[in-house]
């Protein structure tokens, strides 16, 4: 194995990490809102959008990406092309970049998983918090504004994390697209002098550099929302029940 | 409006589910090996503060940060070269499927250790001393009282990581495995590059009714293993 190779690829490949960043980023942002809706209709039971919600979170949970990716790409732009013909609109869709394509399938996976996520944080805050919020006289949209969401986005920011995650994994499949990213990058470096081990090599460790940033910037985020009150009192529990630990021994200090 | 032939999305089924053996051998064997690999990871991760604790912890994050179809590749690719270097001997020529189940037991593994740790955790202290004070040894008290319980807490999560494997596994077509998806993309590359949306259709019908069945599947197991625990519940209150 070259060490030259390797840290050119390293360098070249780098330049795919913007792509995917983007692409990451880009789905999950548009997402909040979207999933936002979708998690609501389902919390609020709204009949048919309610339904809807739950065969699209289906769907897209019960398809492989590298088939969503395939299908969409198949599909999509000759579909548009035949729109457009039809209707006279001078857009020669052939010429899109497929990064658009590649935003737009990332966009509808993170738009079912952000919905899951918000469901499940928006029930996890307290029932207590609606109807305080009712007792100070505070009108609905702004329960949910002021005291549900900011409570629901807090506790929902570990699973944000997985999914930004998820999503950087994905996007290693975005080649198929034609989207030059990380992999994409280290496949056509790699296909100059069949190095395809020692490329592979290479973006494993970026991969594992760009999502350990990830975690490393939405742990740091977590730790500056938790300015509330909660995070001092669970600090206090802990050394409480690190205090009953060294008195009593551990078998008890399970139970308290 | 462009041309989409529902007939031929059932004509090709047929010779889509004749590799479905395949896309099956790969997530029964990669989940039987990736739990015996995970049991023995989740069981290292839960000594705190050991070496082994520290080894378990790093393989779980730098598997969760690899996306699969990186891992298929390197396994595909660098593991035969590494074993040519060490033993000498040519593993190239070994079948696709060694390569593919080796690389997702890697990931299934690091997935389903987290799972069963929680699963372990998520069991009351007091079990395991209830079983060690009435004279049960260690292992027993493991077999026949935490891991029954364990099962049925880890149950909904085993049942999702077996998802994620199987739609991991549909990767396999690109280093030549031929599975359903390999099958449908000779079926396309024979029809000249046609028809790929009504096969690929055929495709992801072929992966909802598997993950239909997984996901019954569970809720059925979970529905008979949590029955005694359910009476036990009731005759306590």
């Amino acid at each position: 194995m070259a060490i030259d190779y390797l840290i050119a690829t390293f360098i070249e490949s780098l330049k795919g990490v913007p792509t995917t960043l983007f692409i990451t980023f880009f789905a999950l942002i548009a997402a909040l809102p979207l999933g936002l809706l979708l998690a609501i209709a389902r919390l609020k039971k709204i009949p048919v959008l309610s339904q809807l919600a739950r065969l699209y979170t289906l769907i897209i949970r019960g398809t492989p990406l590298i088939l969503l990716i395939l299908l969409f790409y198949s599909f999509v732009p000759s579909f548009l092309n035949a729109f457009f013909k039809a209707h006279d609109i001078a857009i020669d869709i052939f010429k899109v970049n497929p990064l658009f394509y590649a935003c737009t399938v990332f966009l509808l996976v993170a738009i079912a998983a952000v919905a899951e996520i918000f469901r499940s944080a928006l029930l996890a805050v307290d029932g207590g918090q609606f109807e305080a919020g009712k007792v100070a006289n505070l009108s609905t949209f702004h329960i949910y504004a002021r005291i549900i969401l900011p409570q629901a986005l807090v506790s929902s920011l570990p699973n944000l994390c997985n999914l930004a995650i998820t999503l950087v994994k994905g996007t290693s499949l975005v080649f198929v697209m034609t989207v030059k990213d990380i992999t994409a990058i280290a496949k056509i470096q790699a296909s100059y002098g069949y190095n395809y081990a020692e490329s592979y090599l290479v973006i494993f460790a970026i991969y594992i550099l760009v999502c350990t940033a990830i975690q490393v910037v939405f742990k740091k985020l977590a730790d500056y929302v938790a300015l509330d009150r909660r995070m001092p009192l669970k600090q206090m529990e802990k050394q409480h029940n690190e205090k009953v630990t060294i008195e009593k021994g551990v078998l008890y200090a399970e139970h308290s | 409006m462009i041309p989409f032939h529902l007939e031929r999305v059932w004509s090709v089924l047929p010779d889509i589910l004749s590799k479905f053996p395949k896309t099956l051998e790969i997530v029964v064997l990669t989940a039987f090996l990736g739990a015996i690999l995970g049991a023995m990871l989740a069981k290292w991760h839960l000594q705190t503060g050991s070496v082994k604790y520290k080894i378990a912890q790093y393989y779980i994050s730098a598997m969760r940060c690899t996306p699969p179809i990186v891992l298929i590749f390197l396994v595909f690719y660098a593991f035969p070269k590494l074993i040519e270097t060490i033993f000498l001997v040519d593993i190239n020529g070994w079948p696709k499927s060694i390569f593919v189940i080796s690389a997702l037991v890697l990931l299934f593994s690091a997935n389903i250790a987290v799972t069963f740790e929680a699963a372990y955790l998520a069991v009351p202290k007091g079990q395991t001393e209830a079983g060690l004070v009435s004279g049960l040894s260690e292992t027993r008290t493991f077999f026949r009282i935490i891991l029954p319980q364990a099962l049925v807490i880890a149950l909904p999560n085993i049942a999702n990581n077996l998802l994620t494997l199987l739609k991991e596994g549909s990767l396999a077509y690109m280093i030549g495995y031929v599975d359903i998806m390999g099958q449908a993309q000779n079926i396309i590359s024979r029809n000249l590059g046609n028809f790929g949306l009504e096969t690929y259709v055929a495709v992801t019908l072929v992966y909802w009714g598997v993950a239909l069945v997984i996901e019954g599947g569970s809720l059925q197991l979970e529905k008979i293993l949590s029955r005694h625990q359910g009476q036990r519940l009731e005759g306590q209150t």
